[in-house]
């Protein structure tokens, strides 16, 4: 299997003039994603659990919706495919990112309405992650704009044969070597790791919004307040659950009240992750606390 | 903020809030997020 094991892994996509759309990469996800859902694939989660890898396994994000749409139409129906916002905090054992821009010139072009061109899956989260970048080598000629993040790209790739000072035994390295990489290359290596870093660190930055109801008359978003922190458990549906198991430290949720009164109330922090309901086998809860955030304003 | 002003905001409308009735925990989007905030500002 060429993806055994965690990890990230770039795969170059060769193509031209490419801003917001690439049928080149379309090709390539559509192909890994056939050789992964049929190729009796198992991935292991985070309580060490095995499971078939199934086309639900797999989240598929492009920066654009000209590239999102092309996706659809060419992976299986039910793939999950998107931009990154309708992807937050939501995980998956294997994360395809299409880069989709050819070029930083390119980029320029189609990124003008957009924010940074963050690269990141979301390794935060996710237990066991499984990533592909499919693009364009030459968008990693892309400036960043923090010189920090440069720097620390540079540390990070130690590059074999380059040492400060040594031009002369690197060149000649270069020649006789088995391998030899070019000093594009070697920028292109340097680059791809400006972007993980930067990519991580705007992902780090990234902080999840939830929403979660309650029935007033059983618990309201008063209690809340009174009771500073509490466990918020006995969500059965699977779908809530799913979303539920998501929610991390630090996120956010606005606290809604059912019944007569369907209104957004206030806003909590949650104050741990998701963690199983010790009192059941299989469903989550967690607990949090409400902070110094103000109520809503109804009607 | 009230289900009927979500539904009623274009921002907010295709959100699970006003789709799923049922659904009682849900992912938001930063901007869906914001402008939430915005309507429980005004």
């Amino acid at each position: 299997v060429a993806f055994a094991g965690s990890g990230l892994w770039f795969v170059p996509a060769h193509h031209d003039a490419n801003q917001s759309s690439s049928r080149e990469e379309v090709e390539i996800v559509a192909e890994l994603v056939r050789a992964l859902i049929e190729g009796g694939i198992r991935w292991r989660d985070r309580e060490a659990q095995e499971h078939p890898l199934g086309l639900d396994d797999i989240l598929v994000i492009a920066p654009y919706n000209a590239q999102v749409a092309d996706l659809i139409a060419r992976l299986p129906t039910g793939a999950r495919v998107g931009t990154v916002d309708r992807f937050q905090g939501q995980e998956a054992p294997i994360v395809i990112y299409s880069m989709t821009t050819s070029t930083p010139e390119d980029a320029r072009a189609a990124w003008s309405s957009c924010t940074a061109p963050t690269a990141s899956t979301s390794p935060r989260r996710a237990p066991n992650v499984r990533a592909s970048w499919w693009a364009g080598p030459r968008l990693f000629r892309a400036r960043l704009p923090e010189p920090e993040a440069d720097e620390a790209g540079e540390r990070v790739l130690p590059v074999p044969g380059d040492r400060p000072g040594g031009t002369n035994r690197s060149a000649g390295r270069q020649r006789v070597g088995r391998c030899p990489i070019t000093a594009g290359q070697r920028r292109a290596r340097l680059r791809l790791g400006r972007v993980a870093v930067a990519g991580a660190r705007a992902y780090a930055l990234s902080m999840a919004r939830f929403l979660v109801k309650t029935e007033p008359s059983t618990y309201a978003f008063a209690d809340l307040k009174r009771d500073k922190r509490t466990v918020w458990d006995g969500v059965s549906n699977p779908v809530a659950l799913k979303h539920l198991a998501t929610i991390r430290k630090g996120d956010t949720v606005v606290v809604y009240h059912t019944g007569d009164e369907k209104q957004a109330v206030g806003l909590a922090g949650a104050v741990s992750d998701a963690y199983p309901d010790p009192k059941l086998k299989d469903p989550k809860r967690w607990s949090w606390t409400s902070r110094t955030i103000s109520r809503c304003r109804s009607r | 903020v009230t289900l009927a002003q979500v539904k009623a905001d274009p921002a907010l409308k295709a959100t699970d809030l006003a789709r799923l009735p049922r659904l009682s925990v849900m992912p938001f989007t930063e901007a869906e997020y914001q402008r939430l905030l915005r309507l429980a500002g005004a």
